[in-house]
């Protein structure tokens, strides 16, 4: 009878709403001391508990506008004190005992409140009312440094500059409002293109083609200050798997390589992130150290408070090497020398640049030089050179046409279709 | 104009969101055959496609180009050969929050060899909004090891700007160079 009773009360939990970190601490702790206590199950419908990580907005979000009226009780993980009514709260840190301290509380509430524990273990989605109550994990207790931050995706949409692949610098506009009066869809649609072509300007330049064979030495221009500073210091997070801070006068850069992001205060479409690029020095900051616990906590409040600051990582380098070579080249990367692409980067979330997916194909590919691939492709270099030169910052370029994985492919018994694939390609462009 | 050739192929595991991708793209209102899940894909969502989504773009008169999703459960995996015959190319959406994603890429690359050895391979990782972990580049690392080179995008199937670029990088791949007529 006993044993019955205590199976009807296992805590079923869904893992969706908490942060990779926080995950991976409740994985080993339920197969470990929580095992008899917790159990885990796929979805949020299925637990009788829903453990949510507020610090996690996807997660308190879906709590806010959907969990809560279920009137299911819940664990919030927190680092801040968080009163809710049904609910528990888990100071962060997490730790063991606060966990099977909160366990407990939840197994009795759970079975004061049914009058028919058999009931309740066929129903696990049963709601029951719980009083708010908080377990505060001893923070004293753990040694271990505060979790990392996870927050939902920021930079979800990026800012379309042009969705096109077409050699026509500009997509379409995107079909408008009806409620929208021509004359000002059109003006809108005419501002847009205004401002798509001002941050391609921004992003790549407008140099002029040179000829491959003309000297070039007055043509490179090495990375400024922030982007070998920012460079450094995701090479440091990458090698010791922790947060780091990059400092500037103007603005504190986190670098969280467990989660591939980058937290920026100042937002990296916005003319005030060209003016740190520029601004950035020697002299005045670009020191860079691993996150301490008391930075972690301030990290998190700060997303907390700023979620749209929190940048995918690859996109946050993508831009800033477009925003700071501006179509230009450094000095390692030799225009001339045949070179492949090893992956293409991810397109779908990285800032447009004009001819972005042309240039990945056909670098991916062929190995070619960045001239061949402009003259091949019959646009502008400017463009080459800017894909060329981010594509090298996230690590995607291959100096060495030998070490390119080839496709193993058999042969085609027909050519491609090109003509439909161009059909195609204009009907998914917007043509 | 014969239309018999013209396919591309959505594949993944339950909940990838290949009925979602074709929707997002389809010109018409896709077909389905979702039924109420009875198996362990009920545990990710209430109906699943039982033997094929069907959507399809429309490029004219007499053209068109005709999306297949394939059923996510292995128990269906007859249906796969069936429908990438003819086709021009594999999309292959990956649910990152699912326990295993490598091994489900292993999977699919695995299934669908001989077809991704003579067209074209994209991949699209979905769910990476809330599940970070693995990242895209860990992907690009697994595709090295497979020797397949593939283009590899974060993607919501949601969105039909995120799909539509993952079958542009199809195409592009396929015929490097294409230009839009």
């Amino acid at each position: 009878m006993i044993d019955k009773f205590k199976q009807s009360t296992t805590l079923k939990v869904c893992l969706d709403d908490v942060g990779a970190h926080n995950k991976a601490i409740l994985d080993f702790f339920f197969a470990k001391i929580g095992q008899h206590t917790f159990r885990c199950v796929d979805t949020q419908e299925d637990a009788n508990v829903l453990l949510i990580d507020y610090d996690f907005p996807p997660a308190r979000q879906r709590y806010e506008k959907d969990y809560q009226q279920w009137q299911k009780p819940s664990l919030i993980l927190s680092i801040s004190e968080v009163s809710l009514k049904n609910s528990i709260w888990l100071a962060k840190p997490l730790t063991s005992r606060a966990l099977l301290d909160a366990a407990e509380s939840l197994q009795a509430q759970l079975n004061s409140a049914s009058t028919d524990v058999a009931a309740m273990a066929v129903d696990a989605s049963a709601p029951i009312a719980l009083d708010t109550a908080t377990v505060n994990a001893p923070e004293k207790a753990s040694l271990s440094p505060p979790p990392l931050p996870l927050v939902d995706k920021v930079v979800a949409d990026k800012p379309t500059v042009n969705q096109t692949v077409s050699s026509s610098t500009m997509s379409p506009p995107e079909p408008m409002s009806e409620s929208v009066s021509l004359p000002d869809s059109q003006v809108s649609a005419s501002h847009r293109e205004s401002e798509k072509a001002d941050r391609i300007l921004k992003l790549c330049g407008d140099n002029a083609d040179i000829n491959s064979a003309a000297d070039l030495s007055n043509f490179y221009k090495d990375d400024n200050f922030f982007l070998s500073s920012l460079k450094d210091a995701i090479q440091l997070a990458r090698q010791c798997q922790q947060g780091v801070l990059l400092n500037f006068p103007q603005a504190r850069i986190y670098v969280l390589p467990e989660i591939h992001r980058i937290f920026c205060g100042i937002d990296i479409y916005d003319d005030e992130f060209i003016e740190l690029i520029a601004a950035c020095n020697v002299r005045e900051g670009g020191k860079m150290h691993i996150l301490s616990t008391g930075e972690i906590h301030e990290l998190n409040d700060m997303i907390s408070q700023q979620a749209s600051a929190l940048y995918d990582l690859e996109a946050f380098v993508w831009t800033s090497t477009l925003l700071s070579s501006k179509g230009n080249l450094p000095r390692a990367l030799d225009p001339k020398k045949t070179i492949g692409l090893n992956h293409w980067p991810s397109l779908t979330r990285l800032e447009d640049i004009p001819h972005a997916m042309p240039i990945a194909a056909q670098w991916s590919d062929k190995a070619m030089n960045a001239f061949d691939i402009a003259k091949s492709l019959n646009i502008p270099q400017r463009y080459v050179f800017s894909f060329y030169n981010a594509a090298n910052s996230l690590g995607l370029i291959e100096q060495d046409p030998q070490k390119l994985i080839t496709k193993q492919s058999v042969p085609r018994t027909k050519d491609a279709p090109r003509g439909l694939f161009s059909r195609l390609l204009k009907r998914l462009v917007g043509g | 104009m014969s239309t018999a050739n013209r396919k591309i192929i959505f594949t993944g595991p339950v909940g990838a969101g290949k009925t979602t991708a074709i929707r997002s793209i389809s010109d018409i209102d896709i077909v389905t055959t979702d039924e109420q899940a009875s198996d362990m894909a009920k545990a990710r969502k209430p109906a699943t496609t039982v033997a094929m989504d069907y959507g399809m773009i429309k490029l004219g008169e007499n053209e068109r180009v005709h999306l297949y999703g394939t059923p996510g459960q292995e128990r269906f995996n007859f249906m796969w050969d069936i429908l990438t015959e003819g086709g021009i190319g594999l999309v292959l959406l990956i649910d990152n929050s699912r326990k295993d994603p490598q091994q489900d890429l292993k999977f699919y690359t695995q299934a669908f060899k001989e077809f991704i050895a003579a067209q074209q391979l994209v991949v699209g990782i979905t769910r990476m909004d809330t599940h970070r972990v693995p990242n895209v580049n860990d992907y690009r690392q697994w595709l090295d090891q497979l020797k397949i080179k593939a283009p590899v995008f974060e993607i919501d199937a949601r969105k039909r700007d995120d799909v539509s670029l993952l079958i542009q990088a199809m195409l592009m791949s396929l015929a490097p160079g294409a230009e839009i007529l």
